[in-house]
């Protein structure tokens, strides 16, 4: 952080905007200084709130409802890290070149599907849900091979 | 309270919780506005006409070394997937009411995210000393728009990470409002999917 | 000397906010209106502040067609005239149509499926800020934006580069100052408004029904909201990133239009369209449900092909995302491309077809009474045909090619954009006026109004299809004598002055009918949806017990029963269970509302000072405004997250 936040202010005026950084740099800049404003002012910012309860609360074994159990967020976790040193390895294995692209793209896709299906839990919750995100993604997935094909841009 | 409020005053007719349905016709949003940028990287992703370029390439007998570092940015993107695993532990941990376990993933999945943060920090100003500006090129102007923005959003999701850590810490986040931690959850994760696209299409793919 | 210390302890800034909210929920004074959450206020709010941008829009069309009434005619020269239709199309679509459907989905969505609210009312107060914000943002380009001087020196500051900002127009080289700077940003912030809308009108409608009220049970202005909202939800992200885009190539010197670094401005064009052509049926479709309201309440007859109308709503919607490239034909796209779309464009024709023939047989056979609502629902079929039909000349490509950047296109969509959406709009506004205010709207004003608007309307518009069937260009200052559009021109502008008066009957009628219209029931209209069930102007709190829904035209079937022989007749007194709220007064001011709050204004302060920190942002003075900005937002943020929505 402190690295990102020297790299941005070091440079002054224009070049300040040439660098890139600044786009990740204007909103840490801007959360610096509501910090600062918050802790500077003698104004208490606290909104009437009832009070946490004090009473010893007790740690289910195992969540309500239909979530599964943390101990499947770690397998699938894990299954992620493989897959992704497996997209890594594929990348460096010559001899996979011409099918790399859809190796990657199959992989990357099984990603994305774990993380929306398990720890998005889309696979527990009201199917309208994904209908909607679903909806979004085909949209913008058929719109933008038509735009680009129509460009004469390569798709592969 | 018998009328909290005008939402808490019947169950919805879905079931669903007013402000998930919100959080995930967002992130159906979302998926639009990432499509678009995506889709101009690719339009463009062999149209520069000057470098530097993103992979070793000879141009005229001129030979320009690649920008991309994939192992470092294959860890940045490994840093960013164990992120999700530790939010939705996090989440896994307040559904059980367990606090602790709640303070501790969620300050993890904060720092994880950070330390993706530092790493395109570190990754924008490697380009930038190699020559790559938003001007130099279209491979610069698209390659910076798409990841800053999503560098943005992930400013955006540490920041309300740090938010819900310090709300846990006063003990303000139990199992009942466990869906504060659930909507920043699903936020995050698809924070991750973008990365998880973006690491294949524009990374990967050659 | 001892002297008496009052002691009068600085308050924290939540006891302060706190009295403002008790200030605010008294709901008179000025106070209350800045901080309502109130569906019905602020749905109020965004229907005036639509009409006094309608009016600024009205005022550049006016000085346009001025300028074009004669050949030759100097009134204002071609950058000014480029500053102008601008503004207008930029105006009116952003900031008179979108806008004036949105109140209606605020004033009228959460009374027709029986809820208290929106589901999120504070977003709702948000989402006008910000397009007030926005709004008053593209305004003061006038003032600001042109580079050879001020407003005051004459120098108009506007945006240049059409509604559409094709670039390269609007990149540095072609449009120097900030105009379009400011027309991006604005657009921005109204896009956030819309979405911010589109979003909580969509979670509103899915989810806070009344018991009973089924998808199948919703009024189709319900519908075509829901419809709109999706709409809204997925078009406004990708013109969010073309703006973006276009922002970056001009202030900070980006590639993305540049054709000498590779880039090709059709991407803009695209972009533009993918949004462009989903956003009309933004535009049009909240008008098509609320003539199918109009329609049934005043032939006395349900909606003919109730599921039709509905289907063909969602149908539209969908077709909407494939007819993009019709407006790039001439850009070649290649004749398959072309052909795709053009195929596409006629078939989005039918389902548009199909509520026209709804609509017709809901008339046929009805106990019709020509009020001025039904006048502009039916002066909607006739014009929105036209215009349909001049659309699908459009989707022919040779066609189009002869018509592309002519009058006809234009004629073509102001007949679908004022005969259509504003005519619509316009029935709703008679139509409901009465519910929000408790008196009628004069009808002998608004007959002028309608009848007027209607003769000036298509004396304006017929003959610019016929100019520009002969060949003239739009977005051309003006034109030689010899060419013979000169007397064309002059009825289009004479027709323009006659809608300008009749715009000026409705204002007077609004503010006539305010002070001194006849007294409005409960039901004056005899309707039809739940919005008629509760008093005129209805209680803060809609309604004091969740009506229960047992059928399509609820309110209808409390009044009305079908006899044996088959005929409608009034229910006998007494024997309804109705939706009749006067017995629950009382109860209703035991509910519980959502407070009153200021955080949705003080966050929409944020992103406008936010935008002027980055048009200015070469200059040192005017850079700290991006922190300013940033923070505000981010303390509006933070305060609402924590401020309780209800006490």
């Amino acid at each position: 952080m402190l690295e990102l936040l020297t790299v941005v202010l070091a440079v002054d005026g224009k070049a300040f905007f040439e660098n890139p950084a600044y786009l990740l740099g204007i909103p840490l800049i801007a959360v610096g200084a509501l910090g600062a404003l918050l802790a500077l002012t003698p104004i208490e910012l606290k909104w009437p709130q009832p009070a946490p309860p004090e009473e010893e609360y007790e740690i289910l074994d195992h969540a309500p409802g239909d979530h599964p159990d943390a101990a499947e967020y770690v397998k699938v976790g894990l299954i992620l890290a493989v897959i992704t040193a497996v997209e890594v390895a594929v990348y460096y294995v010559d001899a996979l070149e011409g099918a790399l692209l859809a190796i990657l793209l199959i992989l990357s896709a099984a990603k994305f599907v774990l993380v929306a299906l398990w720890f998005m839990h889309l696979r527990f919750d009201n199917r309208l849900l994904s209908i909607a995100f679903s909806g979004g993604m085909l949209l913008v997935a058929a719109l933008f091979v038509i735009v680009l094909s129509t460009l004469g841009a390569s798709l592969v | 309270m018998a009328h909290a409020a005008t939402v808490d005053e019947h169950a919805t007719n879905t079931g669903i919780d007013n402000r998930k349905l919100l959080m995930w016709l967002f992130l159906a949003s979302e998926c639009l506005f990432f499509g678009g940028l995506i889709g101009t990287y690719l339009l463009y992703r062999n149209s520069s006409i000057e470098g530097p370029y993103p992979t070793d390439r000879v141009i005229d007998g001129v030979a320009y070394s690649g920008l991309f570092d994939i192992p470092f940015t294959s860890i940045s993107a490994f840093v960013l997937l164990m992120s999700s695993v530790t939010m939705v532990l996090a989440l896994s941990a307040i559904q059980r009411n367990d606090r602790r376990g709640l303070q501790i993933w969620l300050a993890a999945t904060a720092l994880l995210g950070m330390t993706f943060l530092a790493g395109q920090a570190f990754e924008f100003t490697e380009f930038y000393n190699e020559g790559l500006t938003l001007n130099s090129n279209l491979f610069g102007t698209t390659f910076f728009v798409l990841t800053g923005f999503h560098g943005a959003h992930v400013s955006v999701g540490v920041l309300i990470l740090l938010s819900l850590w310090i709300m846990a810490r006063r003990g303000r986040i139990t199992s009942e409002n466990a869906l504060n931690v659930e909507l920043a959850g699903l936020y995050w994760h698809f924070v991750d999917v973008v990365w998880i696209v973006i690491f294949t299409l524009v990374y990967l793919l050659q | 000397m001892a002297s008496i210390a009052i002691e009068r302890p600085i308050p924290t800034l939540g006891q302060a906010l706190r009295q403002m909210r008790e200030a605010g929920g008294s709901y008179q004074g000025i106070w209350s209106w800045l901080t309502t959450v109130d569906h019905k206020r602020i749905g109020v709010m965004y229907g005036a502040t639509a009409m006094f941008f309608f009016v600024v829009g009205g005022i550049e069309a006016l000085i346009i067609r001025l300028q074009l009434a004669r050949p030759e005619s100097t009134l204002v020269d071609a950058d000014q005239f480029n500053r102008l239709f601008t503004m207008h199309g930029t105006t009116m679509v952003f900031l008179v149509i979108m806008p004036l459907s949105a109140a209606f989905f605020n004033l009228v969505i959460p009374l027709m499926i029986g809820a208290r609210d929106v589901a999120f009312p504070r977003l709702n107060a948000f989402s006008y800020w910000m397009f007030l914000f926005g709004g008053m943002l593209m305004m003061a380009s006038f003032f600001t934006g042109n580079p050879a001087g001020s407003f005051l020196e004459g120098h108009l500051g506007a945006p240049d580069g059409g509604w559409f900002g094709y670039a390269p127009l609007t990149l540095n080289q072609f449009s120097p100052g900030t105009g379009i700077d400011y027309w991006a940003f604005g657009l921005l912030i109204l896009g956030i408004a819309s979405m911010a809308g589109g979003f909580n009108f969509a979670v509103t409608i899915i989810n806070m029904r009344a018991p009973g009220m089924t998808f199948f049970r919703m009024p189709v202005f319900v519908w075509m909201t829901l419809v709109t909202s999706f709409l809204i939800i997925f078009a406004m992200p990708i013109i969010t990133v073309a703006l973006f885009q276009i922002l970056f190539d001009r202030l900070f010197g980006a590639n993305f239009f540049n054709v000498g670094a590779g880039g090709t401005p059709l991407l803009w064009q695209h972009m533009f369209w993918l949004f462009g052509h989903p956003e009309v049926y933004i535009l049009i479709l909240p008008a098509m449900g609320i003539i199918s309201e109009v329609l049934p309440t005043f032939s006395k007859k349900p909606l003919f092909g109730y599921p039709f109308v509905v289907f063909s709503g969602i149908a539209i919607a969908f077709m909407s995302w494939g007819v993009w490239a019709h407006h790039m034909y001439t850009t070649g796209l290649g004749s398959v491309a072309n052909s795709a779309f053009g195929i596409s464009t006629l078939l989005i024709g039918v389902p548009t077809g199909i509520k026209v023939f709804n609509w017709l047989a809901t008339l046929w056979g009805g106990s019709i009474s020509f009020k001025t609502p039904l006048l502009f629902a039916v002066g909607f079929i006739a014009m929105f045909t036209i215009g349909g039909l001049t659309g699908v000349m459009h989707s022919i490509v040779p066609t189009d090619y002869q018509q592309q950047d002519t009058y006809f296109v234009v004629a073509h969509f102001h007949q679908v954009l004022v005969g259509g959406s504003l005519f619509g709009l316009f029935a709703g506004v008679y139509y409901w006026f009465p519910k929000f205010s408790g008196k009628f709207m004069s009808e002998k004003l608004g007959q002028l109004h309608f009848w007027t608007m209607f003769a000036g309307f298509n004396l304006t518009f017929q003959p610019m299809m016929i100019v520009g069937l002969m060949g003239m260009i739009r977005r051309t200052s003006t034109y030689e004598a010899d060419l013979g559009y000169g007397l064309w021109n002059m009825m289009s502008t004479v027709g323009a002055f006659l809608i300008a008066f009749s715009v000026f009957v409705f204002l007077v009628n609004v503010v006539v009918s305010m002070r001194s219209g006849k007294q409005a029931g409960d039901d004056p209209w005899d309707g039809r949806t739940l919005e008629w069930s509760m008093s005129s102007p209805p209680p803060v709190y809609n309604f004091a017990t969740i009506p229960e829904v047992k059928s399509l035209d609820p309110v209808w079937h409390d009044k009305y029963v079908e006899n044996e022989a088959g005929e409608t007749v009034p229910v006998v007194a007494g024997a309804a269970n109705g939706h009749k709220e006067e017995g629950h007064e009382e109860e209703g001011h035991s509910v519980h509302l959502p407070s009153p709050s200021i955080i949705p204004l003080i966050a929409s302060i944020g992103p406008p000072i936010l935008a002027a920190g980055f048009i200015y942002w070469d200059n040192p003075w005017m850079l700290p405004l991006i922190p300013v900005g940033a923070v505000i937002l981010l303390v509006g943020v933070f305060a609402w997250a924590l401020e309780p929505t209800t006490e």
